[in-house]
């Protein structure tokens, strides 16, 4: 009876560390195709989050439109093939992404070092500050006055990370995470909590669209870069599309993009 | 002619002996009742004559099949599945808590039976459900339901179920146990009715009444044996034995 | 908001909901009655492997078993991973199956053992038993829970997002977030409260029909 229980167990053990740990063995095929594997098949497969406004999300008519949408369409013009948005589970990207059912995750993703370790990262086209929004007459100006109040963040978003490894978490009442930024929105506008840490291309985006009464406190707690991310042996993809994404910067084409979403060239593309 | 031959047949549940050494022989159109104490394993014979248990020794016989082709108290070889098949539908069974199909209508639980077991049409089997309807005082019941009839009605219906396959020999598992002592009487009409057609039957009863009344031939079981049979009036009038005496006395002074 | 915009593009979604319903439902029920006779078998092993099965499916998220079905084919075999919609079929599928096997064997098992006697002595063959006798009447004696797990499924349906099937929940989320409004999933809402309050009827209507016996 014992050795029963104890097989049942290691079966389940083992369904569950599959699904996680399979991640982590590497394909070695050897020879880089990866860049022309894309042009046979005639198409890019852009796996997106499609909730992340303004850099991938569905519109009114359930287009998925945004600003990295509008380059990569570009990308893949100037590629020759065509672009198919694939969304994704946020928190599954990477499988989604080694089991080769996308090539590229493009989607606002911020760059941290376990990203950088698991995949192979563009270089950074968009700088972000990990900012607080409060509202207008809550009388928060700094981080100091954020000691004892709620705040609310994305699930599985860098923010979290960056905000449970600052000093500004300890002095906090709590934080609270949720599924995405409009809900936690919601939750500050319903008075749930007292703030909401987020990217602040996400948080100008809402605010401006929304003509909500909510402001960002001057003080952030880090800079982040935005980047593309694709599979660790890809590196001829990646190459590619970084060498478009320049040629795009200097004839400007980058920056049309870029003032249409955020009003002016915020790109840092070389 | 002897319908059924039992020969020392035992059966045991586990450490329990339930039935030690019976043998008995049923004859065509003869009406046997079983009578004894509980717990004596009259209704455990009935069981393991209709397949519900299986034996642990002994040879039961059929209309000349043999149900056990190995007798050897160790190894109780049962005959093939045909043969088995063949003797299941030899024999009726009619149950203490009537086990009537409570989602069939009383016409269906009459009809698929030998429509789906014995392949017989539609119509014929619908001619012998409302002949067996009206024999046994249940006409207009047919498109009823067996929640909507009194235990006394949905016994009637059970028997009406197993003779629509045309039995050999009909088994009672103490028919009218469950029943309201107001509607013993009905039961016992019809089936004093199907004694005097010679249908041969064995009843397995509390009813001393009925058993000295109609039967032919009455054995008093207690213990897992065979303590005492013959003609009613011999057992009734004048029982040898000394527990018969002491069990009968028990019911007559009721 | 523009409820003519937002309605046939929630419909979509309703779509997508109603199609893992449907094929669950049709996969997993008789899947289910399957599985509650393995699970009755006499064979140890049968009925051992079939527990371990039952065990694993409730023991585990509904949502860990939709990646694992989805993924593991890539990472354990390195196979092609499967068409989205079909690993979602198939994970609610299986687990569903799980719930309703147990419910079936719930109900299999309370029925009266005078029952299986009496077909037996009538000379019903093992299979003719179940499928005319205790099949029937399991039926009325378990539609209750199933109902009840029926309309579990119809909210379950929205964890198929887990492996980017846009169903009804996903897209009203991403509405939400692309137009910045809860309008997309207080529709949403309103989609399954009717979905549900049909379906309750539904069993209501089937519960009561099946009332003329007890």
């Amino acid at each position: 009876m014992k050795l029963k229980k104890l097989i049942a167990g290691m079966l389940l053990v083992m369904m569950v560390a599959a699904v996680f740990t399979g991640c982590k063995k590497e394909e070695s095929t050897g020879e880089d195709n990866s860049l022309q594997k894309v042009k046979d098949a005639g198409k890019l497969v852009l796996g997106l989050d499609d909730s992340f406004p303004p850099m991938g999300f569905r519109n009114e008519d359930n287009k998925i439109v945004g600003f990295d949408i509008d380059v990569a369409t570009e990308v893949c013009k100037r590629m020759g093939v065509e672009l198919e948005l694939q969304p994704i589970d946020w928190n599954a990207k990477e499988m989604e992404l080694n089991s080769g059912n996308i090539d590229c995750i493009w989607n606002g993703m911020s760059i941290d070092a376990s990203r950088q370790e698991k995949m192979n990262l563009s270089e950074p086209y968009l700088r972000n500050e990990m900012i607080f929004v409060v509202a207008a007459d809550s009388g928060i100006e700094t981080f100091a006055d954020l000691a004892d109040k709620a705040v609310a963040v994305q699930n599985g978003s860098t923010a979290q990370t960056i905000l449970e490894n600052s000093d500004v978490y300890d002095t906090l009442k709590e934080a609270t995470s949720f599924d995405d930024n409009v809900t936690a929105f919601l939750t500050l506008e319903a008075g749930g909590c007292q703030a909401v840490f987020l990217d602040s291309v996400v948080a100008e985006y809402y605010i401006t669209e929304n003509d909500k009464d909510f402001v960002i406190l001057e003080e952030n707690l880090q800079e982040e870069e935005y980047a593309i991310g694709f599979r660790k042996a890809d590196q001829k993809l990646r190459d590619e599309v970084q060498k478009i994404l320049s040629e795009m910067k200097k004839d400007g084409t980058l920056g049309e993009i870029s003032a249409k979403w955020f009003g002016s060239d915020i790109t840092i593309v070389e | 002619m002897a319908i059924l031959e039992v020969r020392n047949l035992k059966k045991s549940f586990g450490d329990t002996t339930v039935i030690s050494d019976i043998s008995f022989d049923v004859n065509a159109g003869e009406v046997v009742a079983i009578i004894g104490p509980s717990g004596s394993g009259k209704s455990t014979l009935l069981r393991c004559i209709n397949q519900l248990e299986k034996v642990n020794g002994g040879t039961i016989k059929i209309c000349g099949n043999d149900m056990i082709v190995s007798a050897a108290s160790e190894k109780v070889k049962y005959a093939n599945k045909n043969i088995l098949r063949k003797i299941r539908l030899d024999i009726g069974l009619v149950f203490q808590n009537f086990n009537l199909f409570p989602h069939y209508s009383v016409l269906k639980n009459i009809m698929e039976p030998p429509m789906l077991v014995m392949k017989k049409s539609k119509e014929e089997v619908q001619q012998i459900a409302m002949e067996l309807l009206e024999k046994m005082g249940l006409e207009g019941k047919e498109n009823a339901y067996p929640c909507e009839l009194s235990g006394g009605q949905q016994q009637r219906v059970s028997i009406a179920r197993a003779l629509a396959l045309n039995p050999q020999i009909l088994f009672f598992d103490e028919p009218t146990s469950a029943l309201d002592p107001e509607l013993t009487g009905e039961i016992l009409k019809v089936m004093k009715q199907l004694a005097e057609e010679k249908m041969t039957m064995v009843v397995v009863t509390h009813e001393m009444e009925f058993a000295r009344d109609v039967a032919d031939r009455v054995i008093f079981m207690d213990g897992g044996v065979i303590v005492e049979e013959g003609a009613p009036e011999e057992v009734f009038g004048n029982p040898k034995n000394e527990r018969t005496k002491v069990f009968l006395k028990r019911y007559t002074e009721r | 908001m523009d409820l003519a915009k937002l309605l046939p593009i929630l419909f979509e979604g309703l779509e997508v909901t109603l199609q893992i319903f449907a094929l669950t439902l049709i996969l997993s029920i008789p899947l289910g009655v399957i599985v509650a006779l393995l699970k009755m078998s006499k064979i140890k092993i049968v009925s051992w492997v079939t527990g371990v099965y039952i065990l694993i499916m409730r023991g585990t998220p509904l949502m860990l078993q939709i990646l694992f079905i989805y993924f593991a084919p890539y990472f354990l075999f390195r196979a092609q991973t499967p068409d989205r919609f079909n690993a979602v079929i198939i994970a609610f599928a299986i687990n569903y199956a799980a719930y309703f096997a147990e419910i079936f064997r719930g109900g299999i098992q309370s029925m009266p053992i005078g029952q299986y006697e009496a077909a037996d002595a009538l000379g019903y063959t093992k299979a003719q038993t179940f499928l005319r006798i205790i099949l029937p009447q399991v039926v009325k004696r378990v539609l209750p829970s199933v109902a009840n797990e029926v309309i579990t499924l119809i909210k379950d349906t929205s964890l198929a997002q887990v492996i980017a099937v846009t169903e009804l929940f996903a897209l009203a989320n991403k509405q939400a977030t692309g137009t910045s409004s809860v309008i997309p999933l207080f529709v949403a809402g309103v989609f399954y409260f009717v979905l549900n309050w049909i379906l309750t009827k539904l069993f209501d209507y089937i519960e009561k029909k099946l009332d003329y016996y007890k």
